[in-house]
């Protein structure tokens, strides 16, 4: 059955109708626990979990850790953290049917892509670092970097998919929101700027990375990972949408590429699944590969500075039950002092927040990329939106 | 190592977290955890039995009859995915909906004496 939403691309593999339909309820449902459930969790929190702290310790909970260790104890929290860790879990077996049937033509459809557009070079020398390798990040069996046979692309179709039904459809039907935001609010907010040649980090399979072609189509674009899966299914899906990407096999904490050969450095969502030496490494690269006058730009979850306790402690949630161990070593972590320890000028760092591209719509987006507007404006369309957090630095 | 003490702040963080894929409990006993999997994988497989019987009743009104290949070929108009998206919402809404009562003032059944 045609997969409804997301877009059919040429090694998308196709579900059944019933494949579809069990995806389709884990979505909805996912968005439900974390909507309509979740919203109970702060509630229980205030009115019984902080007075039932408070009464015992004469103090409330000092910080996210406190939260934890009572929050976790209370049947509503048990219960919500029982289905959403179950919902995750099913996330990946509702599509892991698809992807064991069609494995083998898909396998032999992306290796036999031709670079007619961008292009693609593996290296097999590179290394999967321990950060990536230790667990199934997001609790996706077998992670990004598996491979199951010889030339297999499993893993990415399984995350191509599985992204799309995490996200119930919320960055568009190619998944590519995170990756628009940047490119859009980079257009507008610097329209002086136009980047000749653009760097992704942590590309996985291109979904983030192709919108940055789309916005600067005059760019050279260029992607790294680690994942050999990814790689190979980023370079044939890129190829079957008609976006030039040059691809390459490469450790972000450690490129090949020249010195000052890039005017844009971006990665989506990379730095909670990286640890803090590899966040100061990565850092140190951007700035080696920035040409000067470049930028370097990271969209990543808030960290826990601008976060209260009980915020914090929801989302760290995720670093002890959905396999994001760096989580909160990120949300604890100063990015100003990983860039300016990297060699960028502290007064040349940018740090934004941004409501998402696609739920904001274009006016309401056009107005906060350009700082018009601030979400302490009270500004409706971002108030109910989704936002994004922005870090980097100018060279 | 190195970077560790650059926060802006006090914490008490782990570089890293490990995960417990295979051991976390929520709810006091496996079983009971593996319960609410299969509650939530019953619901998948209801729904995809709804939408099924969805496309069975269009097909058999459009063309009066239906193979399971077609139910495979069918594609949806965009009138009927979002019909379908609101139907699907609203029955997670209505199986699930009780998850979310507050429970502040259950008590264990037969103690209802030393409360009153």
């Amino acid at each position: 059955m045609p997969t409804a939403g997301q877009t059919q691309h040429a090694v998308l593999p196709l579900a059944t109708h019933d494949e579809y339909a069990r995806q389709s309820y884990i979505s909805d449902l996912r968005m439900h626990i974390l909507g309509d459930i979740g919203m109970g969790m702060e509630r229980v929190y205030e009115s019984r979990v902080k007075p039932a702290f408070e009464k015992a310790h004469k103090r409330p909970p000092k910080d996210e850790h406190e939260i934890h260790d009572v929050m976790l104890r209370d049947p509503y929290a048990k219960v919500w953290s029982s289905m959403i860790r179950s919902c995750q879990e099913m996330i990946w077996d509702s599509v892991a049917s698809t992807v064991e049937r069609a494995q083998p033509e898909l396998n032999a459809r992306v290796n036999s892509t031709r670079a007619t557009l961008g292009s693609l070079t593996l290296d097999p020398t590179v290394k999967v670092p321990r950060y990536l390798a230790a667990s199934d990040v997001h609790l996706m069996p077998g992670n990004y970097h598996t491979e199951w046979t010889s030339g297999d692309v499993s893993q990415a179709a399984l995350f191509d998919r599985g992204l799309y039904v995490y996200q119930a459809g919320l960055a568009g039907p190619t998944c590519d929101g995170n990756g628009r935001t940047i490119a859009e609010l980079v257009k507008r907010r610097w329209p002086e700027f136009k980047p000749a040649k653009i760097l992704d980090l942590g590309c996985t399979v291109g979904n983030n990375t192709l919108p940055h072609k789309h916005v600067f189509p005059d760019a050279a674009l260029y992607a790294v990972d680690v994942a050999t899966p990814c790689l190979r299914y980023a370079h044939a899906r890129a190829e079957s949408l008609g976006t030039a990407v040059y691809f390459y096999q490469m450790d972000a904490e450690q490129m090949s590429f020249a010195d000052e050969s890039f005017d844009l450095v971006v990665s989506c969502i990379l730095f909670h699944e990286t640890s803090r030496t590899a966040l100061a490494n990565i850092y140190r690269e951007c700035h080696r590969v920035l040409r000067p006058g470049g930028l370097m730009l990271h969209m990543e979850t808030p960290r826990a500075f601008g976060l209260t306790p009980f915020q914090a402690f929801h989302m760290n949630w995720d670093a002890y039950y959905n396999n994001e161990p760096y989580m909160q070593a990120w949300t604890n972590t100063s990015t100003d002092e990983a860039a300016v320890s990297a060699g960028f000028a502290r007064d040349k760092i940018v740090n934004i927040v941004v409501p998402d591209f696609y739920a904001a719509g274009d006016a309401a987006f056009d107005a906060a990329a350009k700082g018009s507007i601030k979400k302490s404006d009270g500004v409706a369309r971002w108030g109910e939106t989704i936002e994004w957090y922005l870090y980097g630095a100018w060279k | 190592m190195a970077d560790a003490k650059k926060t802006d702040r006090q914490t008490y963080a782990s570089d890293f977290i490990k995960g417990d894929t295979d051991q976390a409990v929520f709810l006091g006993n496996p079983h009971i955890d593996n319960l609410m999997t299969v509650v939530i994988a019953l619901g998948a497989e209801i729904w995809s039995d709804r939408q099924r019987l969805r496309i069975v009743e269009s097909l058999m009104a459009k063309k009066g009859k239906v193979t399971s290949e077609m139910v495979e070929q069918y594609v949806p108009s965009e009138e009927e995915r979002a019909g379908w998206q609101k139907e699907r919402e609203e029955m997670v809404k209505r199986v699930y909906a009780v998850l979310s009562r507050d429970t502040s003032g259950a008590r264990p059944f037969g103690e209802e004496r030393k409360f009153n």
